[in-house]
This record gives structure tokens, sequence and C-alpha cells, in this order.
């Protein structure tokens, strides 16, 4: 009786051994993060040291 | 399918089952505490007083990253002893001995908290999960905490010992992976949490007694952070261990690379504990240069971090492939996106990778100014121990809870909506506290609303991210409340078998591949001996010959609810010092 | 259907994410998406997203 909430979780079609399996998604994903990384650490320069005025030289005091 | 874990050892399921319960009764109470916060903090629901927030507040922090986390680990250490060595404990009494005592050390420790709702009982601790000095709680805050920490030894102690028994069955055979990751842990945990201990037994649990007078802040601060960033490998390691051993198999595909991942752990043992002053960039007493080594030491603890990325993502890749997928990113079509033990890993591990960028901020000796107790860090909290842990152990739940009653997982269409739910709040309330932090909003304030001050806000208003906030704990706490409705039904949805079995596939390269040297743990722990001298023998002297072990004369301010005064009157001598 | 139930509210959580994080963004590029606006652009996004999902004959392509 096919229930909805069966399936084999692990049933792979084929099995690919060791030798005959090269990453390249995995690569491609990192390489992609990476980027991204990249990216972000650019965005943290401009927004947080250019953006903002340099520490005061001198303290006004109240 | 009748090969489960539960049908293999019984016993050993019962115990598991038990720590699963406490940890998802801390869950479900620090949830509704995260939803008070979230709420009273944006100031659209506040029903309790201003003051009590911070007994809440330490509510959260305690029962969410000591309670839910750890029972969650002793639970999966215990199923990745059992299942790897095929093997119980050499004594189950001594097993639930370690069970009941931290059982008792977080009654105890939640008690003390509890308590500062209630005037009828005078103890309270409202100190936080970091119990700064001179913050001081109830005695019985830090002795549950100690107990707890104590019945985390013995765990250990006890998996050492089942180890130690198969190795005379097994001479010469290579540590299995699971177990070798919780050998590994475990001795990450006894070198880090020594910190931890000699802060309260030594200084801070004497003090709030009355036996000594005095305390030295720096010191125990400096002892906290010794152990507080190793704590936070010891929330993450049992989800590496459910990417390393689970996700494969569940992605249809196997494990990578079995060396890769030991090495992963013995960085680990080496990496984590010299690294705790990066917690103190702005602590005055300590000098530039320690700051600067625990800086450097931090930015290598990113490399298990990324071979772990590599080899998670490679299985799933793996199995994807196995699956019949095909091309550069068309393979990640053919993941078991339905599978809401899957899926929640994934995403699980998707916001880890993005929140671990917050993290090098944090680390940036220089960033770190910006950011420091601003909103920003309960946004990286949230998307690290919150997400990529906490999500991950509830995915992990799907598949192991069965695994442990015989059970059907009940709705598991609902559990895949559960963890898409909290992927979706996360977002939405860390969004807001990393935009609220770099606008310098702070963290642990029930009120951040001043009379005369408008924070400046880059885009939208404050209103808005507080919105958001909200928003976002709404959906986390619904969520969560779906999760344990869920494991509820689970546990008596008797008349029932699993869909999967407990096997779990062997890896593409397993442990033959790799030096055996990497099992000589002595080194290991030799050379992490080492590095954590060199990293803290130094400031420590410096800290102790300045400041003296008692302190100079620091005297304590306890947190109670009729203290507020004294603290308002504190405050304000402090403030009338400063602006004299 | 061209697509499987927990595909579509896995795509779902993902654009609303997606939108999320890319708002933030834009704002630091100084384009900034009123908050209605926001809102308005992620339910058009989810009906064309369930449109393009239901308004097809394709069996569903698991996997
Ligand atoms: C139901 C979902 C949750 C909500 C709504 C929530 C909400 C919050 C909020 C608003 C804060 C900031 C309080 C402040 O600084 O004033 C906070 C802090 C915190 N949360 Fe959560 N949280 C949730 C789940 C979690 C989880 C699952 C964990 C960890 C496993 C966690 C760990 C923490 C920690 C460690 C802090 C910092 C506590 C401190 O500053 O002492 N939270 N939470
Ligand atoms: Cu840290």
């Amino acid at each position: 009786m096919p229930d909805g909430n069966t399936h084999e979780l692990s049933a792979p079609d084929r099995t690919i051994e060791h030798d005959e399996y090269d990453p390249l998604g995995t690569v491609a994903l990192i390489l992609l993060y990476f980027v991204i990384l990249v990216l972000m650490w650019v965005f943290t320069y401009f927004i947080e040291f250019l953006g903002n005025d340099p520490t005061p030289m001198v303290l006004v005091m109240a | 399918m009748s090969n489960t874990f539960v049908d293999a050892f019984p016993k050993q399921a019962r115990l598991i089952r038990q720590a699963f319960l406490t940890s998802f009764v801390a869950l479900g109470v620090g949830a509704l505490f995260g939803l008070i916060q979230a709420l009273h903090r944006t100031d659209i629901f506040r029903p309790i007083e201003s003051t009590t927030y911070y007994t809440v507040l330490t509510g959260h922090g305690v029962f969410l990253v000591i309670s839910f986390t750890i029972f969650f680990l002793v639970g999966v250490y215990q199923w990745a002893v059992t299942e790897s060595l095929e093997r119980e404990p050499v004594d189950m009494r001594f097993t639930w001995g370690w069970y009941g005592l931290m059982v008792l050390g977080t009654l105890l420790a939640a008690f003390a908290i509890l308590a500062g709702f209630t005037d009828a009982i005078d103890v309270s601790a409202d100190v936080l999960f970091t119990f700064y000095a001179p913050l001081q709680g109830h005695p019985l805050f830090y002795i549950g905490l100690v107990v707890f920490v104590v019945g985390t030894w013995l765990a250990g102690a006890d998996w050492f010992r089942t180890w130690w028994a198969w190795k005379g069955d097994n001479p010469g055979k290579r540590i299995p992976l699971p177990t070798f990751m919780v050998l590994t842990t475990m001795i990450m945990w006894y070198i880090s949490s020594i910190g931890v201990a000699v802060a309260i037994l030594a200084f801070i649990l004497p003090w709030s007694i009355g036996l000594v007078e005095s305390i030295n802040p720096t010191l125990t601060r400096t002892l906290f952070w010794y152990f507080g960033h190793p704590v936070v490998y010891f929330w993450l390691l049992p989800a590496y261990l459910l990417w390393y051993i689970l996700l494969p198999k569940l992605s249809g595909g196997r494990l990578f690379s079995d060396p890769l991942a030991r090495v992963v752990f013995i960085l680990f043992i080496l990496l984590s504990t010299p690294v705790g002053i990066h917690h103190q960039y702005l602590d005055p007493g300590i000098a530039e240069g320690f700051k600067f080594i625990a800086m450097t030491n931090t930015m290598f603890l990113l490399l298990p971090s990324l071979l772990t990325a590599f080899t998670v993502v490679a299985s799933m890749e793996h199995g994807a492939r196995q699956r019949g997928g095909e091309g550069y990113f068309g393979w990640l079509k053919s993941l078991p996106w339905r599978e809401p033990a899957f899926t929640g890993m994934a995403l699980a591990g998707l916001v880890f990778a993005f929140g671990g960028f917050t993290g090098i901020v944090n680390a940036g000796m220089n960033i770190n100014y910006l950011v420091h107790n601003s909103l920003w860090v309960p946004g990286h909290i949230h998307t690290q121990v919150g997400t990529a842990v906490a999500l991950t152990f509830m995915a992990g739940s799907y598949w192991l809870v069965p695994q442990l009653t015989g059970n059907r997982l009940v709705g598991r269409s609902v559990a895949l909506f559960q963890v898409l739910l909290w992927f979706v709040g996360i977002i939405f309330m860390t969004n807001s506290m990393y935009r609220g932090g770099l606008i310098g909003m702070p963290r642990r304030t029930a009120e951040p609303q001043y009379d005369g001050f408008d924070f400046e806000v880059a885009a939208g208003s404050v209103g808005e991210l507080n919105a958001q906030l909200a928003l976002g704990g709404v959906l986390l706490f619904l969520s969560t409340m779906l999760f344990l409705a869920l494991m509820l039904l689970t546990l008596f949805n008797h008349d029932s078998e699993p869909i999967d079995e407990r096997s779990i596939p062997r890896p593409l390269s397993g442990p033959e591949d790799s030096p055996p040297v990497l099992d000589n743990l002595k080194l290991w722990v030799a050379i992490a001996a080492v590095l954590v001298v060199l990293a803290y023998s130094i400031p420590l002297a410096s800290i102790v010959s300045r400041g003296g072990l008692f302190g100079p004369d620091v005297s304590p301010f306890p947190v109670f609810i009729e203290s507020i005064g004294d603290a308002r009157f504190v405050l304000e001598s402090i403030l009338a010092g400063i602006t004299r | 259907m061209r697509l499987t139930f927990p595909r579509l509210l896995l795509l779902v959580a993902l654009l609303i994410v997606i939108l999320v994080e890319l708002r933030t963004v834009l704002a630091f590029f100084e384009i900034e998406l009123p908050f209605a606006a926001t809102i308005a652009i992620g339910i058009v996004g989810i009906v064309a997203l369930l449109l393009w999902a239901f308004l097809s004959n394709d069996a569903p392509s698991e996997r």
C-alpha cells in the first residue's frame, strides 16, 4: 500500500565509488561562498570604515 | 523496519529518550522566555516588569545553552558510542548516575533562577548565563552548575570506559569515527571546563557564601572565557557529528572522508581553548599583545569549520549524484528536500556558513569595537548556537526519536514546515538584531529606548526593526512548539514503525586511508596543554599580580529584587563621579 | 503541478529569506525599499511562484 509518509531514505539509483567521484559541485558551491565572503568583507570596509568619521582628536568636556 | 536502535539496545534507548526529554523541556521553557524578551525589549507587549526581564534572560541563556544543548549532547553521544562500538556501558548504574547528577544540578540552578520571579522566596540569581562578578547570585545557582558539570565529566569517563573495554576485545583496531568524535570532544571539554570549575569553586562560590570578602572580576571573567569559547564547540560538535554521520546517509550517499573528519576534531582539541580572550577585547587589564595572540589563534580556528563545509557538502553531493543528480549546481535538485531531517540540517548548515562571517567580524580586534555588547552579538548567537546547533538538533530528532522509540514520526510534512518556519523566523529576527547592533542598540537591555536620543537607522526605522525582531521571535516560538508537539505525538505513536533502519553506510574513504597517529589521543592532549599554557600563563599571572587573587577589594553586587534600589544608588553615584 | 508541495514550500521560504537580506544589502547602496513595498514584492513573488508551479500540466518532477 503506497503510504505518502513512507519512502526509502537512502535508496540510491546507482552506487558511485570513491575513484569515480569528483566533488565538482562542492567546489563550485565553495567558490561561490568565497566570492560572497569577499564581497561581504568589501562591504564591511566601506560601511564601517569609510562611512564613519575618524575618532575626534580633541575631546570637549562639558 | 524492525532493525531500529531501540530493538538492538533497549536500555540505551531508554536513557537517551530520558536525556532528550530533559533537553526538550528546557527548550520549551527557554523558547517561552525568548518570546517574552523579543516582545518586551521591542516594547510591543510588556507583561512583566522590566526588572524581571533579567530573571527571564538568565533563564533563557542557561536553559538553552546549558540544559537544552548539553542534555541533547549526552543523548546523541550515548547513541553514537553504543551504535559505533556495538556495545553497552560497562555498568549501567554508573550511566544513570551521571544523568541523575546532571538533572540534580539543573534543578538546583533552575530553582535559584526561577525563584527570582517571586518575593516569597529569598533566593535569586539574575546574573545572566555569564555570571560576571561582581554580579552575585544565590550560592545554589553556582552549586547547581558545578554538579551539572561534574555530571558531564562522569559521562565522558563512562564513554572512555566503554571504549577501553571495546579496545580490550578489539586490539589494534582503529577507533570507529563516531566514538572518535565523542572522545575528542570530551578531551576538549575536560581541558576547558577546568577554567569554569576553578572560577566557581575557588572564587565565586566562596565569595557568594561569604567565606571571602572580595573577588578579582578580571580573573574570574578570564577563567570564564577560558571555558566560554570551547563551550561553543561543545554545543557545535554534536551538531557536527550529526552532519558527518547522519547527513550523508539522509542525502542518499556516504561520508566523503573519514580521515578529514578526524583531523577536524583534533584541530578542535588543539585550538578551541587558547582563544577565549577574544571575548575580552574590550576588557581593561589585559595587554593588547595577548588579545592579538587570541585573535591569531581564532583565525586558525576557522580552518576546521571550512574543512567541515567541504567534507559535508561533498558527502551530500555524493548522495545527490547517486540519486541521479547532474551538473555543477543541478545536483542540488536531487537532494531529498521533502525529508525534514535532511532539510533542517542542510538549512542549519547554510545559516551557519553565513553566520560564520559575522563571527569573523566579532573576532577581529578592531571591528569588534563596533559590535561589542550590541544587539549584533545575540544576532550572531542565534545564527550559530540558536540555529546551526538548535535546528540541527531538532532535525536530527526527526530521525533519531523514531529510532529511539520504534515509532514512526508523526506529521512528516508538518515537520518540514516546522524547520522552514524556523529558517524564516531566524532570518527575520537576526537580520533585525544585526542591523540594530550596527546602529548601537545594546544587548541585555529591557528598555533600549532613551529620552532625548534617537538611533540613527541606516535604512528603515527603529519601529520597523522592532517589528521585524518581534515577528521573527513569534515565528521561532511557534516553530518550537510545533516541534515539541510532533515529538510528543511521536512518543505516543505506538503500533507504527520508523521508515528507516539504524545502519550507517561506511565512508567513501575509510580510516585505513589515514595515518594511525590521528588516533594517538595522548599526543593531542599534550600539544593542546602546551598551547593552553602558552596562551594563558602570562595573562593570568599578570592579572593576579596586578589585582591579587581575591581582587582589589571589589564588593559584591547582589542581584536581588530588593536591592534594585541599591543598584540605582550605585549607578547614580558612579554617574555622579563621571560627570563631576 | 510543476513542483512537489515540499519543494514549493522550500522555495517560498528561500524567497522570503532572500528578500529580507537583499533589502538590507540594497539599503547599503542607498536603494531603500520601503516596508510596504517589500511586503508587496514578497506577495507578488510568492504568487508568481505559485502560479508558475500550478499552471502547468507536467507531472510533478519528483527528484
Ligand atoms: C524561541 C526562539 C527564541 C527567541 C524568540 C529568542 C529571543 C532572544 C532575544 C530577543 C534575545 C536578546 C535579549 C537581550 O539581549 O536583551 C536573546 C538572547 C539570547 N538567546 Fe535567544 N531566542 C530564541 C531561541 C534561542 C535558542 C534556541 C538559543 C540557543 C540554543 C538562544 C540563545 C540565546 C542566548 C545565549 C542569548 C544571550 C543571553 C544573554 O545575553 O545573556 N536563543 N534571545
Ligand atoms: Cu569565542
